[in-house]
């Protein structure tokens, strides 16, 4: 479905001086100055231990900020009500780097879970979540749990997870780290696809190939500052 | 089955739950059982010692022959009762009789005049003016005491409503630490499902939706250990109950321990699993509240 034109005019992501530190360790994040628009698509690179999964943290609202603001459709997320904040993670897929599958659930179910979670049919769920697990090539592991799957397959169980319920935003840390080239660009197709649709995509990646493959813009991450090439 | 996204059967609550339920709800019922036997027990002696008096007619030593004298005395006292409305029977225990009862204390000879003992039974339809027939029968002679039990019931009903009062706050003791034991049960169950509990947050899911199925899930284990309880509860019950009427074929035996009884235990599994529920979702909404 085509998100909405007044989507596009104003920031769905902003993030105004914000700096990140783990307990009473230094900084990791510093100074990020960042505003992101229905339909953007960036990568995200840096080297290890840059920041970037901490970045990606702060955009789904797994940690706040230390200092600084950082607002999600418009919502400071200083203020915002539990209520509130299941509502915005709802309009957020997340790939993780680790994948964070469950491991008791099956395939299906596991994919399943953003719509059962906004109460989707069982009709819909069995319709729509084979098809894309077909579309993933996953389609013959429906019902097998992801202990048994490699990690290439584990890796399309958790993106076809963040994109079931075509979220406004997805985010992905290094989506393609374990597939090879050719499933890598068919995943990055999808990611196109749903970014066509008004989808703001932000990509993890270490892959140069792919950087040089999709021409988009690129955030790089070094020492905790963030510089847009 | 009931769907749920939290992975329960990885989780120690499983064994752990429903076995403390289990014992929880055998102590409840065991204890409950034991508060209606002593509402029977009383019940039961009331309406037997509401329908029984006692005449007890004492020697008058001063008498020239005092064996004589309380054989007149029981025939006197044995007309006014024929006549006295309320009285359906009665029934003056023989010499012989009063003898052969205190053997066991006195031995087989005994040459002194004993007191003698009239039992009498009330009408069910017709009320007994006790005080009449008392002043009655004082009026013909001060060596008789009439015993209408009315002073021991009041002391026995007492003590039996103090037992059942006591009982009561056992049983919601029990219940307490039930919720006590539940709510510490769902912390280490939310411990150990820490991850699946982040993952779902960061799906979207509420912290309603999350402790919605906790506490079904809770429920269920609670209820399931509460009918195992339940069931060795009533097997127990039904052990001492047949036991105690084949050996004592006295007090056991009157009590009216039906088949409804063990219907009205069956409501403590039920409360358990509906403590278990509500604890285990106050539990889990101020624990998730706590995490982002």
């Amino acid at each position: 479905m085509q998100k909405t034109q007044s989507d596009s005019t104003k920031p769905i992501i902003s993030l105004q001086n914000v700096g990140l530190r783990y307990n009473a360790g230094p900084e990791v994040l510093k100074d990020i100055n960042l505003e992101l628009k229905a339909g953007d698509f960036y990568f995200l690179t840096g080297a290890s231990g840059a920041g970037k999964t901490s970045l990606l943290k702060l955009l789904h609202l797994a940690h706040k900020p230390t200092r600084g603001k950082v607002k999600i459709f418009g919502k400071d997320i200083d203020f915002i009500k539990q209520q509130d904040m299941a509502n915005i993670r709802r309009r957020i897929g997340i790939v993780f780097q680790d994948y964070h599958l469950l491991d008791h659930l099956s395939v299906l179910d596991n994919v399943a879970l953003p719509l059962r979670i906004v109460g989707r049919s069982e009709r819909y769920i069995q319709t729509h979540v084979p098809e894309l697990l077909e579309w993933v090539g996953l389609k013959k592991f429906i019902n097998v749990k992801p202990k048994l799957l490699s990690g290439g397959q584990q890796q399309r169980v958790a993106i076809a997870r963040a994109v079931i319920n075509n979220p406004d935003i997805l985010i992905a840390d290094e989506p393609t780290g374990n597939v090879d080239e050719e499933m890598a660009k068919k995943l990055l197709f999808l990611f196109l696809e749903l970014n066509k649709m008004g989808t703001t995509v932000i990509i993890a990646t270490h892959s140069t190939n792919l950087i040089k493959q999709f021409h988009f813009p690129v955030l790089h991450l070094q020492d905790g500052h963030l510089t847009k090439e | 089955m009931l769907k749920t996204d939290i992975a329960f059967k990885t989780d120690l609550n499983k064994g752990f739950l429903p076995f403390i339920t289990a014992f929880m709800v055998f102590v409840a019922s065991i204890t409950f059982a034991t508060a209606l036997i002593g509402n029977s027990l009383a019940t039961d002696w009331n309406k037997h010692m509401n329908n029984n008096l006692t005449i007890q007619v004492l020697p008058d030593m001063k008498a020239k022959n005092p064996s004589q004298e309380i054989e007149a005395r029981i025939n006197n006292i044995s007309k006014i009762l024929k006549q006295t409305p309320g009285v359906k029977s009665y029934y003056a225990m023989t010499k012989d009789e009063t003898v052969n009862l205190l053997k066991p204390w006195l031995g087989g000879k005994i040459d002194i005049t004993l007191p003698r003992i009239i039992s009498v039974q009330t009408s069910d339809v017709i009320p007994l003016n006790t005080k009449t027939l008392t002043n009655e029968i004082r009026s013909y002679s001060s060596l008789i005491k009439l015993e209408t039990y009315e002073n021991w019931m009041y002391d026995f009903k007492n003590t039996i409503s103090a037992v059942q009062t006591l009982l009561g706050l056992i049983i919601v003791l029990i219940l307490a630490t039930t919720a006590i034991t539940i709510s510490y049960a769902t912390k280490s169950g939310l411990n150990i499902n820490r991850k699946v509990i982040n993952i779902m947050h960061m799906v979207g899911a509420t912290n309603k939706y999350i402790s919605t199925q906790f506490s079904r899930q809770m429920m269920i284990l609670a209820i399931s250990g509460g009918f195992v309880g339940y069931i060795i509860s009533c097997l127990v019950i039904f052990i001492i109950k047949t036991i105690s009427e084949e050996i004592s074929d006295g007090i056991i035996a009157n009590f009216e321990f039906s088949s409804y009884v063990y219907l009205e235990m069956l409501l403590i599994p039920i409360i358990a699993g509906i403590i278990a529920k509500v604890s285990a979702m106050l539990t889990i909404r101020k624990e998730l509240n706590d995490m982002m």
